[in-house]
Parts: structure tokens; sequence; C-alpha cells
């Protein structure tokens, strides 16, 4: 164990990938112990890539991408202006909507921060907010996207601790759903402290006229959700569902998406999915040794010498992974710490799937967190600002999602309700 | 080195037209599988293997152009806090031991994908080499994507490339 352990921080430590120094600890463990024959390796390894629910993951960046390619973002930004527009602050309010339901379609935060951003960050600078303020709020937004499913960290969740993928994407709508209430109640206290404008009052008309031509937009989050709950079909399923559907409606109802473009966005979800999928792959090894070592039995058994209390366990997974997420991104924290976290939690007698909430929401706020946050990084390059600027305005959205983690970490019922409900786990 | 710029130039079309490829399969084939389900009322018994045949492959040569652009990610916290002659040192550990593993894992994995010859997938009978070479074919890509970096590392690229 201490061969293995050692290895990984050496390796991480001297800036190798950490694709590599996840393989790599795994192969000196196997080099030097000599019970595990390489070949292994590289079947796990392979076991890690082909496994069909984990198809999801390039499906749902490929209809992320195939839906900001075909058009359907900007009607989407201009149906939550027009409905919320006219609230003190609404502009960041409609930001943080548009991120909702934007999130209900991609799974990721990054493409939900350049999705959105691109649109709303200028909007609201040119309304008289403050910079700072206008792409923090974004950064912080963007963290619904892997909340509200489809979720690339469920996924990864649900698939590297054999929990249902469905069971996690619905235990996130609630937990989303108050992260975006609490974002969009800071933003009107904001609003309301800096007498930031506010746009005029829209005609209902005028807001379903808006509200038809986002439809195809928001139809997206009920095909995804009424297919899998209807038991139509799976999570993988119904990501292959959303990007015929992205694709047709890109190219056929609002004719922004050609043949000629779909390479690039083909070739923009095959790096981004690759990147996320070569860490699973690494980690099957990982995870492998960590189980045959039985690290997670003696992490247990070490923490039930200081607490048998799952709340103060809990608490500590929070402070554990709060750190983790500052100097990692959520992929690579993600198949480092299932393998450990999943067990301790099914050992205490955590909820399986609460546990993957609170896990995920933890390391998908350390995409905002400097010195190393991808959100941050694209926000930053969009907003044109620096990440000092960024860095320090980032501070008040986050307490708030620091806030609503601690809401979602004790009131395990937000996870638990609707798949319990729906699903009867 | 140029000539080693030249085969990644080459390498890079190669591992990016196959990741469109593969992508593209993946995107026809699961939704064929639902509109299949329903519309024809017929289910396909290779659509499993090659959807998830293609993932592997899709991933490793997705992974391996992502390494040249910049997608992987790793830790520089300690690198950029130390003094920078301990950092290129740490650095020179860094691309030494990816050198090793890329290199050991195209060996390892040439060694399944020969083992596999014989093997038949359940379904389509498929030789069990040919998902199986994704992980050697990914893998010789990463590894001289990464000696092209490391070379420029040492100072051997063009001008100004050097760290």
């Amino acid at each position: 164990m201490i061969i293995f352990l050692g290895a990984f921080i050496i390796l991480l430590c001297v800036s190798a990938p950490i694709t590599v120094a996840l393989g790599g600890c795994a192969m000196v463990y196997a080099l030097i112990g000599g019970t595990v024959p390489i070949t292994t390796l590289v079947q796990t390894i392979f076991g890690g890539l082909a496994t069909f629910p984990l198809l999801a993951i390039p499906l749902f960046m490929l209809a992320g991408n195939l839906m900001n390619e075909g058009g359907l973002t900007p009607d989407l930004v201009r149906f939550a202006r027009l409905l919320l527009g006219h609230i003190r602050g609404g502009l960041g309010l409609a930001t943080v909507l548009a991120c909702a339901i934007f999130a209900a379609i991609s799974g990721a935060a990054v493409a939900t921060a350049v999705a959105i951003g691109v649109v709303m960050i200028p909007a609201m600078k040119k309304a008289g907010y403050d910079e700072g303020v206008a792409a923090a709020l974004t950064c912080t937004a963007a963290c619904l996207g892997p909340i509200i499913p489809p979720s690339i960290p469920f996924i990864i969740y649900g698939v590297t601790a054999s929990v249902s993928v469905a069971g996690l994407f619905l235990g996130g709508v609630l937990p989303g759903i108050v992260l975006a209430g609490a974002l969009m109640l800071y933003m009107y206290f904001v609003a309301r402290k800096n007498d930031y404008p506010r746009d005029p009052q829209t005609p209902a008309k005028e807001i379903l006229i808006a509200a038809w031509k986002a439809l195809p937009a928001l139809f997206m989050p009920v095909l995804i959700m009424g297919g899998i709950l209807s038991g139509m079909f799976t999570p993988t399923e119904a990501a292959g569902v959303t990007v015929l559907y992205a694709a047709v409606m890109g190219a056929f109802y609002y004719h922004k998406l050609t043949f000629k473009s779909l390479p690039k966005v083909l070739l923009a979800s095959g790096l981004e999915s690759g990147m996320v999928m070569l860490l699973i792959a690494m980690s099957e090894p990982f995870a492998w040794f960590v189980a045959v070592d039985q690290i997670p039995q003696l992490i247990v058994e070490w923490i039930s010498h200081v607490t048998t209390s799952p709340y103060m366990i809990l608490f500590l997974v929070n402070i554990f992974l709060i750190i983790l997420g500052i100097p990692m991104e959520t992929a690579p924290a993600l198949v480092i710490v299932t393998p450990v976290l999943a067990p301790i939690a099914v050992a205490v007698g955590i909820d399986p799937i609460h546990m993957g909430i609170v896990i995920c929401l933890n390391l998908v706020l350390g995409l905002i967190t400097p010195p190393v946050g991808a959100v941050l990084f694209a926000v930053c390059g969009m907003a044109n600002m620096s990440i000092e600027r960024l860095s320090k305005a980032i501070w008040p959205p986050f307490l708030v999602s620091i806030v609503v983690l601690a809401i979602v970490t004790y009131i395990p019922w937000l996870s638990t309700f609707l798949p319990r409900l729906l699903l009867g786990r | 080195m140029l000539v080693l710029q030249r085969f990644n130039e080459i390498l890079m079309k190669v591992g990016s037209w196959g990741t469109i490829l593969f992508m593209a399969v993946i995107a026809i084939v699961i939704p064929y599988e639902v509109i299949g389900r329903y519309v024809f009322e017929r289910m396909s018994i290779w659509s499993g293997e090659v959807s998830t045949y293609s993932l592997a492959w899709a991933s490793m040569l997705g992974g391996a152009v992502g390494l040249k652009k910049g997608y992987q990610v790793n830790m520089t916290s300690v690198v950029e806090s130390v003094p920078p002659v301990v950092a290129k040192a740490l650095k020179l550990v860094a691309y030494l031991f990816t050198l090793f593993f890329f290199g050991a894992m195209f060996y390892f994995g040439m060694f399944q994908t020969i083992y596999n010859a014989r093997q038949f997938s359940p379904a389509m009978e498929l030789v069990m080499s040919v998902p199986y070479a994704a992980l050697p074919t990914g893998f010789f890509i990463m590894f001289f994507f990464t000696l092209e970096e490391f070379l420029v590392f040492l100072g051997l690229g063009a001008k100004g490339e050097g760290q």
C-alpha cells in the first residue's frame, strides 16, 4: 500500500498527467509487488473503457456541443431574459435560469459557462453590472450543469460505485433547484444594494412567443428524464436520443447545423470525452488495488476511533473534498475518491445516492476555486478579465454555494426523495 | 526532430479522423438501437458491441489527440511553488516516467492484442484483437507526442520552444 500510494503522490507532485499518475502507480505496484501481472492492468483498463453505461459521457457532451452549434442557446437565453429581466437584478436571475435550463440538457459545467456566459456576461456589463459580479455569478451558476440532470460526474460516480445513474439523476434535481434559488436570491440582494437596473416589463404575449421559440431546447430535459423515468430508455440511450434530437433541431429547425460543421463538433466532443474516459479507464486498476488493499476498510476503522456519527463523517468528507477540489478538477478527483468514499458511505449507513450527490456537488464547486478551476479559466477568457480579479469576485457566490452544500449534506431528503418516489430506491 | 514533428503531424491527422469516425459510429448506433426497438420492433445483437468497442477506440484516440492539444490535466501547484531548477528536475522525472509508462503500456497492449487474436466477441464473433488494438494504438500516439514535447523541453526543438 505504501508503494502504491507513494508512487501516486510522487507522480502527482512532479506534475505527470493525472491519467499517468493513476495508471503509473498501479504499474509500479504490479512491477515491484509482483503479485499482479501487468497484462491484468491492460485488461482492467480495457474493461474500464468498453463499458456500455459510459457511452452516455461522449453522447451527452456531443448533445451539448450540437445544441450550441445548432443555435438553440440564443433562444433559450432570450426566453430567460424576457421572463425575469424586469425584476431587480433580472439579468443576473436570467443568467441563473438559463444556466439551469442548459444544465438540464448538457451535463458539464464548462459547456454551460461558455454557452450562457458568452451572451449574458457582455449583456450584464452593458447594463451596468460590475464585471466581477457578472463573471462570478456565471461561474457559480454554471456549476448547476453537472448537478441538474443529466450529469457527467453522476455517470462517473454511478458506474464507479455501482449506484443507479437514473437514481443519481433524480437525486440531483432538488439540490440543483436549491442552488439555483440560492444564487438568484444572492443576485437579487446584490442588485438591490448596487441599484442595478431592470429591463422594462415585457408583455405576456412576447414571453409566450419567446417560450415557443425556445421550446425545442425546453423540451430536451422532458425528453431525457421522461424517457428514463417511463422506462422507455436507459440513461445511455437517452443520451443517444438527445444527440439525434439536437442534430435534427439544429439542422432542420434552426438551420444552423451543417454537414460541414459535424466533424468539428464530433472532434471537440471526442477530445473532451477522451480526457474523461482515459481518467476513468486508468482509475479502474487504481480502484482495484484500493479494494484489494482494503483501503476503505482501513479508513473506516480509523474513522470509527474518532466518530461513528454519519453527520460527523459527512462533515469530515466535505472538508476533505473542498481541500481536494482546490488543486484538482472534478473528474480526476471523482475517480480517485469514489472507490474509497463510496464503500465508507455504505459501511456507516449513508444512502449511496445522497453520498454521490454530496461528493459531486463538492467537487463541482472545485471548478470555481482558484488556482485550478476549469470554469474560472473559461470565464476569464470569455470575459477578458484577469484570473486574480475573478478569484476575488468569486468568493461571495462561492460561499452561497457552500451554504447550499451544507443544506444538501444535512438534509438527505433533498437527494433521496425523488429517487424513492419515482424509482422506489 | 523535424522527422518526429512530421511523423506526429500524421499521427495527429489519423488520431483526429479516427476520433471523428468512432464518435460518429456511437452517435448513430445508440439512437438506431432505440428507434429499432420502438419503430421497427427489432433488436439488434451487434449494437452493444459496436458501440462499446467504438467507445474504446474513440476514447484512446481522443485521449491521445487531447494530450497534444492540452486536454489532459496535471497538478502543477507543487512544481510552480519550488525554485526553477527543482521544478525542471521534477518535470524531467515526470517526462521520463510518462514515456516509460506509455512505452510499457504500448508493449503490454500489443501483447494483449496478439493474445486475443484467437478470442471472439460473444455477439458478433469479432476477433477481440480489433477492440484491444485501441490500447496500443492510443499509447503509441501518446508516446510520440510526449517524446516531441520532451525534446522541446530539453531544448532540442525549434528555437524558443524549450523551457
